[in-house]
């Protein structure tokens, strides 16, 4: 004991949820025999040790436990399994407005707070004009807390928990309302609190702000710890694994496309599957980077009348549509009864992400849809190295110290003219 | 090493059993006291808060009893000049004896009513991390009994200015008044706890007031109990606001003039303080108890 400045263990939340009101009565009076509530278990098994100065980031789709999981560490809810054991003053940030009472002035609610944390009157009134000047409230420091707008609790919030010097730094996603300036201040602080040696715990949706702020990370799914690294990984992969959006919704985009008419039999994708480059090999999961082919077999019971082209695609599970070719933009020819279409990519430039890949027939100009497929299994590309985003782009870099930009050159060329 | 010094915060699932919570209900005074600026704020801002925006602003406390008060008067002594003489009680002591009986009810009542939403209202100071949660049903109870103090005020004023004897016994009024302090309180605990799980207690406490306070003698004559069936008459008998009421009046020398005047009433004092203590460390046990899961109701 005393190695970590935050320790959990089997940490679980169980919410009792009640179809009536009158179910949880009549659960006390038969003093349990009688169980009249569903359980949803909102944490389950969590196991945490934090060594102090330690900075941990927290990722998950929503519902999947973060907030719950900073409840129970920050002490305003109990957890229903385990134990949890914190050193040291506790500082948090969760949900926007917790904390304050809303007809105390700002400057009230930062004495309120300061107070419960332990601090004596002389060390609060010394950090007021500190956590004064970091809001940048004006006025509305000595206004009631009612009055304020969102971003102005948030402000407040910050500056409040952040002065108060915490040994250990709870941190739900609040960042979001404020504006991008004091975004910025915000996450400045926070780096600067790390570098004094506060333990932090951080849950973002910023996967670049995890990477950059924190040592490891946690990955949060129903409940439960998926995976427990180093904060690069386990962004990678829940990059790569986790996002809202499943083949369904897909589907329901490709048939945006309007449908070609006509009677007689149709054209149609007999299907459509992905292999590493120049390999008989399915592929589901690759690195940036990797060669891949896409192939598709079509059928076209009537190739004079219904001239067709292929189009092979990318579409990331959260709806982004990450780039489609076809062949009737390269000016090919899809001919005969039936046959293959490959669409090959030598090095993929996609990063992390779940892709559905889809194919889709079109007629000869390419406007109208005859059929459409989507792979199967959807292609997961897992980047181990630092870069974000959708794509890796082709690049290189150049240095060049002392090298000053156009306007500066045009500006001198001008002095010397009027001169 | 400095580090070694630093709290250490341990939260389990299991909740603390009944012992160790009546033991942290005894350290009540403690908690209090350690926050006592807060509390202090608290309790300004209630008061406040009341009758912010008003023109008289802080002279309503004030003027409001001294209002009920000249009614009672009005009503009492000019328009049906009530006689309560089998209790000793002139027309000039009728208006103080209701009065006096209004404003302890009045201290009780509105503690337990105000307290019963005070947890679920301020749900964003409960969610804030170590927020001592005891301290929200504390301020209701001290800014009622700032009330209850400026009511009281008038209450003397109008005893003296009817020209009654003022007797020595009424140095025990505080210790009466320690007793309803605690019983209030501890029912403050209960009611605003059992709010967060069942949002029907508002109602029922409400209802319950209500027949409590007419069964308690603030505007009837304690002898009638006699004339009830026996069952009804010991309840009315053991309800400690009617001995907090009672033992008030006279404590405070109301039924000096009968001819018989009451003896010193150990009795009431004994059981008010009895009941509330009792009450007080009850409640706060239980509210201790159900406190861990506030946050997951509100």
């Amino acid at each position: 004991m005393g190695r970590f400045a935050l320790e959990a263990v089997d940490l679980g939340k169980c919410y009792r949820l009640y179809g009536h009101p009158v179910g949880r009565i009549l659960e006390a009076v038969s003093r349990g025999r009688r169980k009249r509530h569903r359980e949803h278990w909102a944490l389950r098994d969590v196991n945490l040790k934090l060594a102090r100065g330690a900075t941990l980031g927290v990722v998950g789709a929503n519902g999947a436990g973060k907030s719950t999981l900073l409840r129970i560490l920050t002490g305003v809810t109990t957890p229903s399994t385990g134990v949890c054991r914190i050193e040291g003053k506790v500082g948090s940030l969760l949900e926007l407005g917790a904390g304050f009472h809303s007809s105390f002035s700002g400057r009230d609610n930062a004495r309120m707070n300061a107070s419960i944390l332990g601090l004596n009157r002389s060390e609060i009134e010394a950090r007021l004009p500190a956590i004064e000047a970091f809001a940048e409230i004006g006025e509305f420091f000595d206004r009631p807390v009612r009055t304020y707008s969102s971003g102005m609790a948030m402000r407040l919030a910050f500056s409040v928990a952040s002065a108060l010097e915490p040994d250990v730094l709870l941190v739900d996603e609040v960042f979001a309302v404020g504006d991008l300036h004091f975004q910025r201040k915000c996450v400045e602080r926070i780096f600067e609190l790390k570098r004094r040696g506060t333990t932090i715990v951080f849950c973002s949706h910023s996967l670049y702000d995890v990477r950059q702020l924190c040592d490891e990370a946690i990955w949060l799914r129903d409940g439960r710890v998926v995976e427990h690294a180093d904060a690069v990984t386990v962004t990678n992969d829940y990059a790569a694994f986790e996002r809202s959006l499943d083949r369904i919704d897909v589907e329901k985009v490709l048939a945006e496309v309007p449908r070609a008419a006509g009677e007689g039999e149709r054209p149609r994708i007999a299907d459509a599957r992905i292999y590493r480059a120049g390999t008989e090999e399915e592929v589901d999961r690759i690195a940036p980077g990797d060669g891949i082919e896409v192939r598709v077999w079509y059928r076209n019971p009537d190739p004079a009348r219904t001239p067709i082209h292929v189009a092979v695609g990318f579409y990331r599970n959260d709806s982004t549509l990450c780039c489609a070719d076809s062949t009737e933009f390269a000016r090919l020819l899809v001919p005969g009864r039936a046959g293959c279409v490959i669409h090959r990519v030598p090095r993929v430039a996609l990063l992390s992400g779940t892709f559905h890949v889809f194919a889709i027939l079109f007629d000869e100009r390419a406007v109208h849809r005859y059929d459409q497929l989507i792979c199967r299994r959807p292609l997961v590309v897992l980047n181990r190295g630092k870069d974000v985003g959708l794509f890796l782009q082709d690049h290189s870099w150049e240095v060049r110290p002392g090298e000053e930009g156009p306007a500066a050159a045009a500006a001198e060329a001008g002095a010397r003219a009027r001169r | 090493m400095e580090t070694a010094s630093l709290p250490i915060r341990t939260v389990r699932a299991e909740p603390p059993g009944w012992g160790s919570r009546l033991a942290q209900a005894v350290a009540l005074p403690s908690v209090a006291a350690r926050h006592r600026a807060l509390l202090g704020a608290f309790v300004r801002r209630d008061i406040q808060s009341r009758f912010q925006g008003s023109i008289l602003g802080r002279l309503w406390p004030l003027l409001h009893p001294a209002f009920l008060f000249g009614l009672y008067y009005l009503v009492f002594v000019s328009i049906i000049p009530m006689r309560f003489e089998a209790a000793g009680l002139t027309g000039n002591q009728t208006p103080p004896w209701l009065f006096l009986g209004v404003v302890l009810w009045g201290a009780f009542a509105a503690t337990v009513q105000r307290s019963t939403a005070v947890i679920v209202d301020n749900g964003n100071l409960v969610k804030m991390a170590a927020f001592p949660s005891e301290l929200l049903p504390l301020s209701v109870s001290l800014a009622e009994g700032v009330v209850f103090a400026l009511g009281f005020g008038i209450y003397a004023a109008a005893h003296l200015a009817l020209g009654l004897a003022v007797p020595a016994k009424v140095l025990l009024l505080p210790v009466l008044l320690a007793g309803l302090y605690a019983f209030s309180l501890g029912l403050a605990f209960l009611a605003s706890a059992a709010y967060v799980f069942v949002r029907d207690t508002a109602n029922l406490v409400s209802v319950l007031l209500l027949f409590w306070m007419f069964l308690t003698p603030i505007f009837w004559l304690s002898y009638l109990i006699d004339g009830v069936p026996p069952t009804l008459a010991a309840i009315l008998r053991n309800n400690p606001m009617f001995h907090v009421i009672e033992g008030a009046r006279n404590l405070c020398g109301l039924y000096d003039a009968a001819p018989l005047p009451p003896p010193l009433p150990w009795g009431s004092i004994g059981l008010v303080l009895g009941s509330g203590a009792l009450v007080l460390l009850l409640g706060y046990a239980a509210f201790l108890g159900a406190r861990r899961r506030f946050v997951d109701e509100i």
